[in-house]
């Protein structure tokens, strides 16, 4: 399965891009990975504005790969391509560690909830197949 | 910042509000934006210095241990007065304009060794010309040192002050886009070009002469133009926007039917499809990138429905 994901360019700026997640199907409405490495799970909770400080412009990175789903509400997401993707209630996206983003709420008409699994390492993680 | 705790902690907990230690207040996510939206339409192509707020910022680099939304290093930015008063000591603290036009952004940065020298996380900028001063910044993930008169295209990483030599600095960086795909980043040493006259119908004319440096790299250009003598230059019409920035000087521009004076530290976009001409009052210098618009063009067909809305495949 694809899965919209951060990026990082040759010139080491970050762009849009697809993960591809090893799924094998169980059953013809069924289908699972191998067992994964997980490092924490993580809810949060976020008003319709500006998430953090040093106004709409601002970036900043994780450190840690991870994907996060919007649970309600949707959220807004620039990264240095100029690119801007909305991720709606159900999406999920890929997070690599070293992609510089800016994440606004702004653009909701309700608090976002977002659910997230974070991975081992620092940059991206390597699924298993 | 987005708040997160522990998913083995109970629901309650984990919709619990209160910031993990070192972070910031809950009301930061009230705060209002410090910068005025991009103008859907101008009634002017002509944005004057005075006329835009200088919003005092600040960065700094920290170290987040632990598990958390962000860890590692990485760096922090407080953006208007009121945020301020998060940055701690060490901060490198300066000033910054930023003039939003339809088809892109330019960015002007004043940075003081007496307030920390240089530091700025590069975000969507993708053109930088330091008009003074001298930094490092990352060049296809490398960092490069840079003086003035140098430009870097699709620049990455910090831009910080050069290693024990901080000193004042004023970069202007562009946000446009870049037509070219998979545009390389480059580095284009100011001293590395020759001023070039400009002469003919489009150069000067009337005892005015042009010279200009072209920086030139994947996709675009940056061009430092001087003009010297007052009279005009021959009217252009450009095929797509131009953003300049006055670096010196003061002159008259004439875009379409619409006249205005300009000085130093004022921006201006020569609309695509206007005639343009400048009148030079003084010994003027500015830089000039192309700033192509999309133009709004779907990426299908208007009369037909999007590629979402397609038929799904059924499993047979």
């Amino acid at each position: 399965m694809k899965m919209t994901a951060f990026g990082v360019d040759a010139n080491g700026r970050s762009g849009w891009t697809e993960v591809e997640i090893p799924f094998k199907e169980i059953s013809p409405l069924h289908s699972e990975t191998e067992r994964q490495d997980g490092a924490y799970w993580g809810i949060s909770i976020n008003q319709p504005a500006e998430p953090i400080g040093g106004g709409p412009e601002e970036m900043h990175l994780t450190n840690q790969p991870r994907i996060v789903w919007a649970m309600s509400g949707h959220l807004e997401i620039t990264l240095q391509s100029g690119e801007i993707r909305r991720h709606a209630t159900g999406e999920g996206n890929y997070v690599h560690g070293l992609a510089l983003h800016h994440s606004s709420f702004t653009r909701s008409r309700e608090p976002v909830i977002t659910l997230s699994l974070t991975f081992p390492g620092t940059v991206v993680y390597e699924f298993k197949k | 910042m987005i708040r997160r705790t522990s998913f083995a902690a109970t629901a309650l907990v984990a919709l619990c509000l209160a910031p993990p230690l070192g972070a910031q207040s809950p009301m930061a996510s009230q705060a209002p934006l410090i910068y005025p939206p991009p103008p859907v339409s101008m009634t002017s192509n002509v944005i004057l210095a005075k006329d835009v707020p200088v919003v005092p910022m600040a960065e700094w680099r920290i170290e987040q241990k632990g598990q958390g939304e962000q860890s590692g290093a990485r760096v922090l930015i407080a953006a208007g007065a009121k945020e301020l008063g998060r940055a701690p000591p060490e901060a490198v603290r300066y000033e910054s304009q930023s003039f939003h036009f339809p088809s892109g952004q330019v960015r002007v940065l004043r940075f003081r060794k007496a307030t920390g020298g240089v530091l700025h996380q590069i975000t969507t900028e993708t053109q930088l010309f330091v008009a003074s001063g001298s930094a490092v910044v990352g060049v296809n993930g490398t960092p490069s040192e840079i003086f003035a008169g140098d430009v870097v295209s699709l620049p990455s990483g910090l831009l910080e002050s050069r290693p024990g030599k901080a000193e004042d600095t004023t970069v202007v960086l562009y946000t446009v886009r870049n037509p070219m795909p998979d545009a390389k980043a480059a580095l284009v040493r100011g001293k590395d070009l020759k001023w070039m006259p400009i002469t003919g119908d489009k150069g000067g004319l009337d005892g005015t002469k042009v010279s200009v440096k072209r920086h030139a790299y994947d996709g675009n250009s940056i061009r430092h133009a001087r003009l010297v003598g007052k009279g005009r230059t021959g009217s252009v019409t450009p095929g797509v926007d131009v953003l300049i920035y006055m670096l010196t000087g003061r002159m008259r521009i004439t875009i379409g039917d619409e006249v205005k004076e300009v000085a130093a530290g004022d921006v201006l976009r020569e609309q695509g499809g206007k005639p343009t001409h400048w009148d030079v009052l003084e010994t003027s210098s500015f830089i000039a990138t192309d700033a192509p618009f999309a133009n709004a063009v779907p990426p299908f067909p208007v009369a037909q429905k999007p590629a979402g809305t397609a038929p799904v495949e059924t499993r047979k």
